[in-house]
């Protein structure tokens, strides 16, 4: 018995060491690796690239700026709008948002500017075929409406999210007391908003800066920091001057960061509950504004996805479209294994990104280990680098001794493992909230060890947590492009990959094709956890 | 407070790891290097007819049409193909900014200039196949470290129903481009990333001489409202409606298409840009022999052939005389004159003057 | 009656959580909805409110129907069980938010809203958050805040049921001493019964969704019309084979009584609670004031018992 006791507490050690080495190895180390490429040239430290850029590309840096705050500000509004619809709405219009919004979050982020080009394009289906003008929608405004598209739902989520965190009875006391919806919703909802507001204007912001794959697409001329930090690795082969440029971007996602983390703390203490159905009128001006802004959202997202759907069983010829199923058959010879690889990553990503996320919530919350909250600090920023950042970052820091991991799957999976650990770990923490000291520590006064604490109590405690933790990685890494993007080696191809190369190519048939093949089987394994994970349990009540 | 302590302490190992690994690459390619010198006398061996099951070939390619010849060479050795599309500037980017590690076993396609400057570098391999022999002389390197799989012609793709639309009539020559009235209508793709649009410019200096055909594409420039970021762009967008012209690599495919869509291919009266795409074996890949291998077989005539299908080419287009390919009426005569061995030696310094040259277009 | 509620039913899935409810109160009456939970006296409560559309039955208030109106245009105030209190706005202005839709200016709302924090002793806090202050205090900031637009009813749900056992005392005498300052016509909703008799008027004992008994505390306490009015309302001793029953305090010691034998005693501070065998094998409670000293177990005293009969009741 009592060698048993002694492994499990070696097994416990070495947990808490793997922890804290992956976690410095393959977050900060690349990092570190991005800023000493930036500014040491051959050693020594050298900042002339950076200067060059700041004096001539400053207006790179202007341009996405830009395009950042107008995305947020945009993208913000709009959330704010449709959570606010949501909670006037009734089940049934609720479950619809809650769909759309859930599509739009299982799609490969730039698959919002495929559908523009179609849509808007020069010969797009709405500018061309509808309206008949002829207009170049390339450029900035175009970059700002598809981000702020593909950004809104994610923040739609983090404001009914919020809520739900509203006890209802202080709506119900403002009604009570007189106010109307106009009223309540502008004395109360709002204002218990605002935190969250910044919440997701900050994340919103931050992703603004680290998207390249969309002003590739539709930007033209225009091009932002992400964008040239692309070019830079991709036809110049610079890497130095890719490092810089992500340098200069992590500037501003530093202090978004470093507010985030104040922030965050404060939010999110209550449990969710529900939110309950009719609990205001739908009367009033706000309201109608709400309506009509959540409206033409999921308007542009429905048209949005029809034209994806169609765009993929329709070829052009002559300039009349016509129903094929020949895209499909193209796209066969693009995809073989990559869709399984897409697959397999996504998949270590989320089972061992879940894992790992309680793993830090359980020695952060319930152990109080004394230097986890540092490692935590330390998991959170991949939440704000850029993507590319990350990329590169991984190149620099595996590609020599003693690691050789470029060209490899290893580090591909690396990689995408780490880039969603903010979020895993973030569940992570508040799965061991839930968990009460009681219960835990029954365990100990029956006999067990901290590790026994871990595996029969943490783990199956936070199985509605894992889920959550799995869909997001999960998804996230099916639909990856920036921070993999140089990491990729033949062997290495991904569904994603083959995606935003058949775009640039300008074959959007087959893009479409590919995207709707990432959703279904992303949906479908989501959906596929979930019965395995939650149902379970739900059955057993 | 504490937190900052332990984020400096981090800092301190961690670049004392660093500067550790900063030396590691440069020990390993003298290492390399000592290596190579050894070997050299062993690289003109063939390798016979091995079997392959259980390895791997990479193959970094210009686009996903291959496969069938990917899969006949698999169906022969056995081998697996595992390819990735990638145009041929990018390739040497990518090389070059992880540290000379190659991506590949094989590079099959891309315009020459990438290859010769990979020459240059130091990353190519060295091989001559027995079948090599048959192979006119301009189409491979006279060291061994490069071959070429037939050669890429530039022409426009003209869209004149969209032209009609703005009254203007369909261009036939390189100079018409350059006339203003087209403005906005014309779509390249950054040579830095094309090797087809590399070869438009270096042909086009090797046409008029340096000075004139720089004039003409600072006019060129201000037709253009932003340029490709891949290869294939230009084609693309010209059929989707964006653009009404769109100087790109023709081909059968092309031609295809143009019919299809009611557009035009037109060979540009002054003269025909054009580059011969590469095939190579990279240094220190894990598949070498598959790699030398797989250039065995694509010498044989049946596949060079077959190659000529998947790339719609004319049989003029293909790398040994006598090989079969579409007729695409490519006039031989209008092939411009062009000096390939600066090709790749000049490669550097023209992309750097273009790129000042549409420094509008692009923020660098 | 200044408030009559005729017919009122609700259902939920199928599940009917009020049935068929009616009665009434007086102007300035303090009326009590007592029951278990579940019975449904917090739907009867959101009801009134106007958070929930009753499936049938009207509600008039001082003559008025205000059945389908909803929630902001009733004059009617409610004090959740939770509170309610608007977490980022500052006590005062929680206080006078319902003035503004009356249409009092500011200036005046605030002298209004300081008058009333006087009236609930919370002068001095008005520039407090509610999470800076303790239960009881969030408390008062609800009445404060439902009284302040003078409205024509009080609702309480449960307001008490988070406060410690003597906080609830106090603030239970203080809300009573307000409504009859105001002389508000108030709907108190408990499952506490000492809490109901020690403050209602009237006493409407509900459950499972109907209502049982509606009645002055006394007349409750002393005669229960129905088994569970009976069960619910105070401790019995049944005596099932004599079809008879009797409350605690109908037991006391007397040398004439007949003999019993002390089973078991629980000291509780003020009382002490005897369970009693008498001599035909029933057991029965009782209580006694904390004077004369205790009994022992196994001691045999003397009781006189005031039974009641059972058939009286309804089910």
């Amino acid at each position: 018995m009592k060698n048993i006791k002694y492994i499990k507490k070696i097994l416990d050690k070495l947990l808490i060491s793997i922890i804290y080495i992956s976690i410095l190895v393959f977050i900060l180390y690349p990092i570190l690796c991005v800023f000493y490429q930036a500014m040491f040239i051959d050693g020594s430290f050298n900042v002339n690239v950076l200067n060059d850029f700041l004096i001539n590309d400053i207006k790179l840096l202007g341009n996405s700026l830009k395009v950042a705050i107008l995305s947020t500000i945009i993208s913000t509004i709009v959330a704010i709008s449709v959570g606010i619809f949501y909670l006037v709405s009734n089940k049934r219009t609720r479950k619809i948002i809650n769909l759309i919004m859930m599509l739009t979050m299982i799609s490969p982020p730039f698959v919002t500017s495929l559908s523009y080009i179609n849509l808007f394009g020069r010969r797009g289906f709405i500018t061309h075929d509808i309206f008949g003008l002829t207009l170049n929608t390339y450029g900035m405004w175009g970059i700002v409406l598809m981000q702020s598209l593909g950004f809104i739902s994610l923040n739609c989520l983090v404001v009914t999210g919020s809520l739900s965190r509203i006890n209802s009875k202080i709506i119900y006391s403002a009604r009570d007391l007189g106010a109307d919806t106009t009223s309540v919703i502008k004395d109360i909802v709002i204002p218990l908003l605002r935190p969250t507001m910044l919440i997701i204007a900050l994340l919103t912001f931050v992703r603004s800066l680290a998207d390249f794959t969309t002003p590739a697409i539709i930007g033209g001329n225009f091009n932002t920091m992400a964008t040239e930090a692309y070019l830079s690795m991709v036809a110049y082969g610079d890497i130095t001057r890719a490092s810089v440029i992500n340098v200069v971007l992590f500037i501003p996602a530093l202090f978004v960061f470093i507010i985030y983390r104040k922030n965050i703390q404060n939010t999110n203490m209550n449990e969710a509950n529900e939110l309950e159905e009719d609990i205001l009128s739908k009367n009033g001006i706000l309201y109608q504004i709400v309506k009509y802004i959540s409206l033409i959202f999921i308007f542009f997202i429905i048209i949005q996805y029809s034209s994806i759907f169609i765009s993929a069983f329709t070829k052009k010829r002559m300039g009349i479209s016509y129903f094929t199923l020949k895209n499909f058959i193209e796209t066969k010879a693009y995809i073989s294994k990559t869709f399984m690889r897409s697959i397999v990553y996504s998949l270590i990503s989320g089972i061992c990104g879940a894992l790992l996320g309680i793993l830090i919530g359980y020695y952060l919350e319930i152990r109080k280990l004394r230097f986890m909250d540092f490692i935590d600090l330390v998991a959170t920023m991949p939440y704000v680098i850029p993507g590319s950042f990350f990329g590169i970052g991984y190149i620099l820091a595996f590609k020599g001794a003693p690691f050789f991991l470029t060209g490899t799957a290893t580090i591909v999976v690396l990689n995408v493992l780490f880039k969603q650990l903010p979020f895993s770990s973030k569940i992570g923490i508040e799965a061991a909230n839930q968990i009460s000291y009681e219960t835990i520590n029954s365990v100990k006064d029956l006999g067990g060890t901290d590790f026994d604490v871990l595996k029969d109590v943490v783990l199956p405690m936070s199985k509605n947590n894992l889920f959550i933790s799995f869909a997001n990685s999960f998804t996230a890494t099916m639909t990856t492009v920036g921070s993999i993007i140089f990491l990729v080696y033949p062997g290495q191809k991904v569904a994603t990959l083959v995606m935003f190369d058949v775009i640039q190519s300008g074959k959007y048939n087959v893009g479409s094709v590919i995207a709707i093949l990432i959703i279904l089987i992303t949906m479908t394994v989501n959906i596929l956890f979930y019965k395995v994970l939650i149902r379970r349990e739900v059955n057993v009540s | 407070m504490k937190k900052i302590i332990m984020l400096i302490i981090s800092i301190i190992l961690i670049f004392g790891l660093v500067a550790c690994n900063d030396n590691a690459p440069s020990d390993q390619n003298k290492e390399v290097k000592e290596q190579e010198q050894t070997n050299e006398s062993s690289t003109n061996e063939t390798p016979g007819n091995i079997d392959f099951t259980g390895k791997t070939l990479n193959v970094v390619t210009t686009s996903e049409s291959y496969v069938p010849l990917f899969e006949k060479f698999t169906e022969e050795t056995g081998a697996k193909v595992e390819f990735l599309s990638m145009s041929s500037g990018e390739v040497i980017s990518r090389i070059k900014a992880e540290g000379g590690k190659p991506m590949a076993d094989l590079w099959f396609g891309g315009g020459i200039d990438a290859f010769m400057q990979a020459k240059e570098d130091g990353i190519l391999e060295q091989y001559t196949s027995p079948e090599i022999e048959t192979v006119l002389p301009q189409y491979k390197d006279s060291e061994g470290y490069w071959l070429s799989k037939g050669i890429t012609v530039v022409g426009f793709m003209v869209n004149p129903t969209l032209l009609e639309e703005k009254n203007l009539e369909v261009p036939k020559s390189w100079k018409d481009l350059a006339d203003a009235k087209y403005k906005d209508e014309i779509i390249m793709s950054n040579p830095s990333i094309s090797g087809t649009n590399y070869a438009v410019v270096k042909g086009l200096i090797d046409l008029y001489g340096e000075e004139e055909a720089w004039n003409y594409f600072q006019k060129l420039n201000d037709n253009i409202p932003f340029y490709g970021k891949r290869g294939g762009d230009p084609q693309e967008k010209v059929v989707a409606g964006e653009f009404a012209i769109g100087i790109i690599p023709v081909a059968k495919k092309p031609f295809d298409i143009a019919s299809e869509n009611g557009l035009e291919i037109i060979w540009p009266e002054e003269g025909i840009p054009w580059v011969p795409e590469g095939v190579a074996i990279f240094k220190n890949g894990e598949g070498v022999d598959v790699a030398k291998a797989f250039v065995d077989f694509m010498l044989k005539d049946e596949n060079q052939e077959l190659l000529a299908e998947l790339d719609g080419k004319d049989g003029a287009q293909m790398i040994k005389p006598g090989i079969k390919g579409y007729e695409i009426g490519l006039p031989e005569d209008k092939l411009i004159t062009q000096d390939l061995s600066t090709f790749g030696t000049l490669r550097e310094s023209i992309l750097n003057k273009w790129q000042e040259v549409t420094k509008d277009k692009e923020s660098r | 009656m200044f408030l009559e509620i005729s017919n009122l039913t609700k259902k939920y899935n199928n599940k009917t959580v009020v049935s068929n409810v009616s009665f009434g109160v007086e102007e300035g009456e303090l009326l009590t909805i007592l029951g278990p939970s579940g019975c449904g006296k917090t739907t009867i409560l959101k009801a009134l409110g106007g958070f929930v559309k009753s499936d049938d039955g009207k509600v008039i208030l001082d003559g008025i129907d205000i059945t389908d109106f909803p929630a902001e245009e009733r004059p009617v105030s409610t004090v959740f069980q939770s509170y309610g209190l608007f977490p980022h706005m500052s006590v005062i202005d929680n206080v006078i938010y319902g003035l503004k839709f009356i249409g009092i200016k500011r200036k005046e709302a605030e002298k209004i809203g300081i008058e009333m924090l006087k009236k609930v002793h919370l002068q001095g806090e008005e520039n407090k958050r509610p999470s800076q202050l303790s239960g009881g205090q969030q408390q008062r900031v609800a009445v404060a805040r439902g009284l302040v637009t003078r409205p024509k009813l009080l609702l309480l749900d449960e307001p008490l049921s988070n406060l410690d056992a003597k906080l609830r005392l106090e603030l239970r005498s203080e809300i009573k001493a307000i409504q009859r300052e105001f002389n508000i016509t108030t709907i108190f909703v408990t499952h506490d019964q000492e809490e109901a008799f020690s403050i209602a008027d009237k006493i409407m004992l509900m459950n499972k969704g109907e209502l049982i008994q509606f009645s002055r505390p006394r007349e409750l306490y002393e005669n229960p019309t129905t088994k569970f009015s009976l069960d619910f309302i105070g401790s019995v001793n049944y005596d099932e084979k004599n079809s008879r029953f009797s409350r605690l305090e109908d037991v006391y010691f007397d040398d004439k009584g007949e003999e019993m034998e002390v089973l078991d005693y629980s000291f509780k501070g003020q009382i002490i609670e005897y369970t009693l065998l008498t001599s035909d094998g029933t057991t029965i409670r009782t209580v006694s004031l904390n004077r004369k000293g205790e009994f022992a177990v196994g001691e045999k005293v003397n009781a006189i018992v005031n039974w009641s009969p059972l058939d009286k009741l309804d089910k």
